[in-house]
């Protein structure tokens, strides 16, 4: 599927279930000043930047049903957990945070990749009496 | 309801209130070992200052559960910390990853009950410790192994139906590990 007309398939739907999720874990980079119990992710603005950014590029994949968009978007977040993991090797943080921001862009990431990298469901067989009067 | 409740849930005869909250205990799982993998720094993995991974490995111990697993993480675990810490690292950082996202659901539920198990046997009498903390991560494991809660508003859900229609090896895999 790259895009056409027609409701939208339970893959695009979960691309913006994903793309909501990317940018309201991103809302995380404002944790700092929760208690340690509810932060549950820790990760600085350039994490939370490319959060954002992969969410929105996944929510709009999802609406306009454009596959290569949502592929460009994981590869975007999965390139950014690869970054991290590097950097927590180096110990240098790229992206801010730390491993768990890594299991957030990650996970997110496959998630997309998944999602576009599926072949697309079966076409629905030609029903010839549809559309007849 | 007796058929599947939307286009995101792939489970026939639940109801739609059920699938939300099955995703949330999935969800809920993913935001605990993501959170615990914040922890696990390389590279020493808190070697140097007796903190972090190492020290409570070392818990397993100083505060034994089960002989043998005490006298392994003696022998082998703690000498390799840097070994085993990375391992940790990418397994509690895969349990929070697939798990978020309800990806090869069921597989990643197992993993979780082993990585639950070495936990359990690592710290279960270490001073503190409240033993239903281990008990209740254990059960919820099971919990989204028994509801193959990937199935519901996750990354299973949607492709189960493209996995189940085709013949190739991958799809066949994924079936099974949803």
């Amino acid at each position: 599927m790259t895009g056409g007309s027609g409701t939208a398939s339970a893959g695009d739907r979960a691309a913006i279930l994903i793309g909501v999720a990317a940018i309201a874990l991103a809302g995380f980079v404002f944790g700092t000043s929760l208690p340690t119990e509810f932060r549950f992710v820790n990760i600085g603005p350039v994490g939370a930047g490319l959060l954002v950014v992969g969410g929105i590029l996944s929510i709009v994949s999802g609406i306009i049903r454009r596959r290569v968009l949502r592929s460009f978007a994981g590869a975007l977040l999965i390139g950014a957990a690869l970054t991290q993991l590097v950097g927590l090797a180096l110990s240098i943080r790229p992206l801010g945070g730390d491993a768990s921001a890594m299991a957030v862009l990650g996970g997110l990431g496959i998630g997309l990749l998944s999602l576009s990298l599926s072949p697309a469901p079966a076409a629905q067989p030609n029903d010839p009496t549809k559309g007849q009067p | 309801m007796s058929t599947a409740v939307g286009p995101l849930v792939e489970a026939p005869g639940v109801a739609r209130s059920s699938a939300v909250m099955i995703a949330v205990l999935r969800c809920g799982v993913a935001l605990m070992w993501i959170q615990n993998v914040a922890w696990k720094v390389p590279p020493d993995f808190g070697r140097a200052n007796n903190n972090g991974l190492y020290f409570w490995a070392s818990q397993a111990v100083e505060h034994p559960v089960l002989a043998p697993y005490s006298a392994f993480v003696d022998g082998v675990v703690l000498p390799n910390i840097e070994v085993f810490g990375w391992f940790t690292l990418l397994v509690e950082g895969g349990l929070g990853a697939f798990l978020l996202i309800g990806l090869a659901t069921r597989f990643w539920a197992v993993v979780g009950l082993g990585q639950t198990l070495a936990i359990t046997l690592s710290v279960l009498f270490a001073p503190n410790e409240w033993q239903w903390s281990y008990y209740l991560m254990g059960l919820a494991h099971l919990a989204i192994f028994a509801t193959a809660a990937g199935r519901c508003y996750g990354i299973d859900g949607v492709l189960r139906p493209t996995w189940l229609a085709s013949s190739g090896r991958l799809s066949r895999l994924m079936v099974r590990l949803s």
